[in-house]
């Protein structure tokens, strides 16, 4: 472990992750301001006292918004991360281990929905699911598994026929042994710096749709629908539209950094 | 003696695109009880398609396989569980043959763990340090990773992890090809106490002359798919009948060119015999007419229609 | 004048802020048209030697003393120096010819080019006659079509026949084979080891074979040097070495080749395994971690190069004291 945060990159993004999940982690308890309680006389207010990051246009508190919304994001990247990864794994080894014709079967499908671009997928899928906090997570939890499967694959292709699988194979070892006792660990670090890069892309996703009207519904904080709000007042109340694309960027980019400190860590010794 | 592993008949294609390519032509070969019998070729010959159809790795087209009076080759994977076991191997490469990610104790433990199913942890980890023992490693290299060992003791753990179950066969495929020529005498010395110890029969595959007639008890020398030759050391040293053998012999010991051209590719093999191309000896009937393998004299086996040894008288 | 001359040539590496040395004040020497063997297991040093022999060393390598080739000393040369010689003055092949070939362009273009960087106002024509005819007579075959072919076409041993035609194309007077037949079938082996000879012969390119091979080196060679741990330990006419060995390292390496005439008996075996660069210590022997003869001084002294008729050690013990204390 102490390998990774002697990368600069990782240690960067680590730090920032570390600071966004504390505030997550206080917005379970604390914010300062209910989120939808508004408060028309102190509409648009720039930061004070009062309130640390302003007021929107409903006079909503903006930092109180803003911390529930990192929430929204989170949720929404850990049970993509979860269930790409799960799902991910179970169809890409079955298909990379095995082969034959479960593989271009499992593939065909797999290609298919990579070929769609993957904010065009999800609003196909919140079409046919309807939007909300459940669906968003839904679809972009479809969303995630194509990437999983596909790295898992090339592993287990890369070590299926590899002189120590086949080793435990005249051991005796059986395929579910092999596969997720002896192959896996060998992937497990691209699969982390995998995870990695979906967090950041199911961050973008959701702010995407949110912003487009698809994902999450106003008033539920989301930082997407923060963004979306704000644009009508970018030259009036500018700070207001810079708060959730600064973090947005931070998010997307620390966990960008993250993924790409593990595949540089490990990519030195293979 | 008995026979311990008898192929009889195994045939073995490998479909590459629309191509075929011949890996064993119908081979029949007896592995003697307590025996090391040295298998020699060079790229191509069969002998690494030999190892992985021995160790179930693959099945063959066609032929039988009989372990210890039972014909292993005709049973399900589930009935041949019970002799999986008994049938090991050790790989020639043993940077690439022991999974980098697991420690050794876990992988010696793994071994107890599949085929020892009432055994007692401590029982288990007595096994595993008795092992590591075995094969002139301490305790301490159960707590370690592959990564932290030289080739030398890496081929260690590997015979310890073929050994671990008490196999009967082991397979050994190029065992000391990858190793230095300091440590490759440590390894086959090991190698030759445990069999003494065990009474273990070895399936040694090499293309190194040297240790092959240094420790073999019988010598298999394939070419293209097929066996050429077959006997007991001293017979096929003394009295080579095969004019493959013959060149390969000398080949290693003097680094003289004897044969010239290059090894036919098995996916367009020669028609008659398969080293016709390069035969010093050849004539028309070669070209024509694949030789059978043929006893010469007591289990000394060749396959050529004009045998060296008949010359010579 | 000999061909070449290393005089106590030193090649560290730096790593993580040491510097870990690879090659210890060797000093040897190739005659024109002669052929040398450098031997040892591997990580002794050997390889690295010969690459700095050719320019091609890593970049953090430091060197020490002089590597004289025809009196001109090769580690004051610049790249574009090297380039000039490398290739046409001194050429090399390598153990798998596969990866020094570039596997995207036709054989016959890729020998010509060879050619051409060195000889820059040759007619294209003339250029693959000259490539044909080398092709011939490093014993191939049917020439024309392997002109064509791409590298991943040919077989290995075809392979490193064009190896050996790309690096005797500009009549070098030195051809450094580095393990040139250990990735190759055994009666493959020979016939390369027989060209490599033929070329010695007709052309009088000095070798510097670089193996782990004792039976390669005895039908080859006419001087070896053994190398072990970065240090030259023995030196001499090879028959001389392979026949009369002193250094202990020397005697437990040919001690421990198994042949048909070990049958039945333990082979010997050097104990210990050969310590990597970072386990390496400067002090003493570099053998003397593994000798079964060492003494109090051996563990603190590095021994000299002694010399007997043409035979060099470095042991300080005398041969009939090695002798004596090895069968005693």
């Amino acid at each position: 472990m102490g390998r990774y945060f002697k990368n600069p990159s990782f240690l960067i993004g680590f730090i920032i992750v570390s600071l966004m999940f504390m505030v997550l982690l206080i917005s379970f308890f604390y914010t300062p301001y209910d989120v939808t309680a508004m408060d028309f006389s102190m509409r648009l207010s720039p930061p004070s006292h009062e309130h640390l990051l302003g007021t929107d246009q409903f006079g909503r508190d903006i930092l109180s918004r803003l911390m529930k919304g990192i929430e929204v994001s989170f949720l929404i990247g850990i049970t993509a991360v979860i269930s790409g990864l799960f799902f991910g794994l179970v169809i890409g080894s079955l298909s990379g281990y095995f082969g034959g014709h479960l593989d271009d079967a499992i593939m065909k499908v797999i290609d298919t929905l990579m070929a769609f671009p993957g904010v065009l997928l999800a609003m196909m899928l919140i079409a046919v699911f309807g939007n909300g906090l459940t669906n968003t997570i839904l679809a972009l939890s479809i969303m995630a598994i194509p990437r999983f499967a596909r790295i898992t694959r090339s592993g287990y292709m890369e070590y299926r026929d590899s002189d120590f699988v086949r080793a435990e194979r005249i051991r005796g070892a059986g395929s579910v042994r092999i596969m997720y006792l002896h192959i896996l660990p060998n992937i497990l670090s691209e699969l982390v710096a995998t995870s990695s890069l979906s967090f950041a892309s199911a961050i973008m996703s959701e702010a995407g749709l949110s912003y487009l009207g698809l994902g999450m519904q106003p008033p539920a904080p989301s930082l997407g629908i923060m963004l979306s709000e704000a644009q009508d007042y970018m030259l009036r109340s500018p700070w207001y539209v810079l708060i959730p694309t600064i973090t947005i960027a931070l998010l997307v980019i620390a966990f960008n950094l993250i993924g790409d400190g593990v595949q540089e860590v490990n990519g030195g010794e293979r | 003696m008995d026979s311990l592993l008898r192929l009889e008949g195994i045939r073995k294609e490998y479909k590459i695109g629309a191509e075929r390519i011949k890996a064993v032509w119908k081979i029949d070969l007896d592995i003697k009880k307590g025996e090391i019998l040295g298998l020699v070729g060079e790229s191509g010959s069969g002998k690494s398609t030999i190892a992985n159809i021995i160790t179930r790795l693959i099945t063959p087209d066609e032929g039988r396989i009989v372990f210890k009076g039972v014909e292993i080759s005709a049973l399900s994977e589930r009935a041949f569980r019970e002799y999986r076991r008994d049938i090991q191997m050790v790989f020639q490469d043993p940077y690439s043959s022991i999974n980098p990610k697991k420690k050794i104790g876990y992988l010696l433990n793994e071994c107890l763990l599949i085929h020892e199913k009432g055994m007692s942890k401590a029982e288990r980890m007595r096994r595993v340090m008795e092992s590591l023992e075995e094969v002139g490693l301490d305790a301490s290299y159960a707590e370690r990773y592959p990564d932290s060992l030289s080739g030398g003791q890496r081929q260690r753990v590997a015979i310890a992890l073929a050994l671990i179950l008490h196999p009967s066969l082991i397979v050994l495929d190029e065992p000391v090809s990858a190793l230095d020529v300091s440590v490759e005498a440590q390894i086959l010395n090991l190698l030759m106490d445990l069999r003494r110890k065990y009474g273990l029969t070895y399936l040694f595959i090499s293309h190194d002359l040297n240790v092959v007639s240094y420790l073999s008890d019988r010598i298999a020398v394939m070419y293209l798919g097929s066996i050429v030759e077959l006997g007991r050391v001293e017979d096929i040293i003394g009295n080579m009948a095969h004019p493959y053998t013959r060149a390969l012999f000398s080949a290693s010991s003097d680094v003289t060119a004897t044969l010239s051209g290059e090894i036919p590719s098995p996916l367009n093999p020669p028609p008659g015999c398969p080293f016709h191309t390069r035969c010093a000896f050849i004539e028309e009937r070669c070209k024509k007419e694949k030789p059978e393998l043929v006893e010469m004299e007591g289990g000394h086996y060749v396959s050529c229609h004009y045998p060296l040894y008949n010359k010579e008288g | 004048m000999s061909l070449v001359e290393l005089k106590d040539f030193s090649l560290s590496f730096s790593e993580k802020g040491r510097l870990l040395e690879a090659v210890n004040s060797i000093s040897l020497s190739i005659e024109q048209s002669e052929m040398v063997a450098l031997v040892g297991e591997s990580g002794c040093g050997k390889s690295a030697t010969a690459l700095s022999l050719i320019g091609l060393e890593n970049e953090s390598a430091v060197f020490s003393g002089h590597v004289y080739f025809e009196d001109v000393d090769l580690l004051t040369f610049s790249e574009k120096e090297w380039e000039k010689i490398r290739g046409n003055r001194i050429s090399m092949i390598f153990q798998e010819p596969m990866t020094a070939l570039n596997p995207l362009l036709k054989v016959g273009p890729q020998i010509a080019e060879n050619l051409s960087v060195h000889h820059q106002n040759v007619r294209r024509a003339v250029i693959r006659d000259k490539v044909l005819e080398i092709l011939k007579s490093v014993g191939l075959s049917d020439v024309e079509r392997i002109y064509r072919s791409y590298p991943h076409q040919l077989s290995g041993g075809q392979r490193q026949r064009i190896m050996i035609a790309m690096a005797l194309i500009n009549n070098p007077s030195l051809l450094i084979a580095d393990e040139p037949t250990t990735a190759l079938d055994v009666t493959i082996q020979a016939e390369i080891i027989d060209l490599i000879k033929r070329m010695n012969r007709e052309k009088g390119t000095a070798v510097l074979l670089i193996s782990h091979n004792l039976s390669l080196v005895k039908g080859l060679t006419r001087r070896a040097y053994i190398m072990y741990s970065g240090s030259i330990v023995e030196s001499g006419h090879t028959e001389e070495i392979l026949n009369n060995p002193i250094h202990p390292y020397t005697r437990g390496l040919l001690a421990s080749v198994p042949s048909i005439k070990s049958r039945g008996r333990r082979l010997y075996s050097i104990p210990g395994y050969v310590p990597s660069l970072e386990e390496r210590s400067n002090v003493g022997c570099p053998f003397a971690s593994r000798c079964s003869i060492k003494s109090e001084k051996c563990m603190k002294e590095r021994p000299k190069m002694s010399d007997l008729g043409g035979h060099g050690y470095s042991c300080f013990f005398s041969p009939e004291e090695i002798e004596r204390r090895m069968n005693g």
